[in-house]
């Protein structure tokens, strides 16, 4: 095997293996802020796994959406709302018997199916889709020609959700 | 080609990425269904959403579909934001009425 592509093999494992045990932290983890620094592992994985598969623009929004938006939201929420101090009362799980045992027949569904069926997917072993310029100059086609309506209809969403969740967090004033 | 190499990730991109993406899936439904703080259950679902955005890019590189994968995956992403705006607001709106987010907690509309 060449050096090449033995790195990737490498590189590979260990990111899967590290967003795998990652999200289990999320799941399992007694803390909450625990969990949601596992969050934050898992999104980074995630976004290596994507520069894996040469998505450079979905790494980057991965990075920036994400990691600089959605995780900073919920490390807020977490902080709004629990009394730090009390970290064993904070993030109460209840792995009930018949949870983990539906969350491992869906698990062993999925891989089953997609085993049974592997012989049928597409055989390609480098990222075609966009290999010869960089995506983001194609989704930025994508978005002004075939993807339109919904591009402006986001963007409206957007807006109603700016007004929805400053009016929904906001202090209630009560008159008299 | 020796027998070991033919299943690495190098020879069969596709479903190395579909299992790690399954594997996350069930994790965030772990997630959702055994927590009750409402913040937790909202990353159960970021979980749930991050497996999925992983299959659309893997089929759309990996299994010629074009790119429309990717261009899916910006709207998921945009969608996800504006749920987890709402979704905090909402948490803290419930903070402030029952003075705490467990999800078993809140049954009422209004006080």
């Amino acid at each position: 095997m060449e050096t090449s592509k033995l790195l990737v093999n490498v590189i590979f494992y260990a990111v899967a293996a590290f967003a795998v045990v990652s999200a289990f932290g999320v799941a399992l983890s007694k803390n909450i802020v625990r969990s949601a620094f596992a969050l934050l592992a898992v999104l980074f994985s995630a976004a290596a796994l994507y520069a894996l598969m040469k998505a450079d623009f979905i790494f980057a929004i991965q990075i920036l959406v994400y990691v600089g938006g959605i995780l900073v939201l919920i490390i807020f929420a977490i902080m709004l709302t629990q009394r730090i101090v009390d970290v064993n009362l904070s993030n109460p799980s209840v792995p009930t018997a018949p949870a983990v045992a539906v969350v491992i027949c869906v698990l062993l569904i999925l891989v089953g199916v997609l085993l049974a069926n592997s012989g049928e997917l597409p055989k390609a072993t480098a990222p075609q889709a966009v290999a010869d310029k960089p995506m983001t100059s194609v989704v930025g086609e994508m978005l002004m020609r075939d993807y339109l309506y919904p591009f402006e209809i986001v963007s409206v969403l957007l807006l109603a959700c700016l007004i929805g969740a400053a009016f929904l967090a906001r202090k209630e004033v009560k008159e008299g | 080609m020796s027998g070991v190499e033919k299943f690495l990730f190098t020879e069969r991109p596709l479903e190395h990425m579909l299992v790690v993406s399954s594997i996350l899936f069930c994790c965030g439904l772990l997630t959702i269904i055994t927590r009750r703080n409402a913040v937790s259950i909202l990353m159960g679902v970021e979980l749930v959403l991050n497996a999925a955005n992983l299959n659309f890019v893997a089929f759309s590189q990996f299994g010629g579909r074009g790119p429309d994968g990717p261009t899916v995956v910006l709207f998921v992403i945009i969608l996800a934001a504006a749920e987890a705006a709402v979704a905090l607001a909402i948490i803290i709106g419930i903070y402030q009425n029952f003075g705490r987010v467990d999800v078993d907690a809140a049954t009422l509309m209004k006080e």
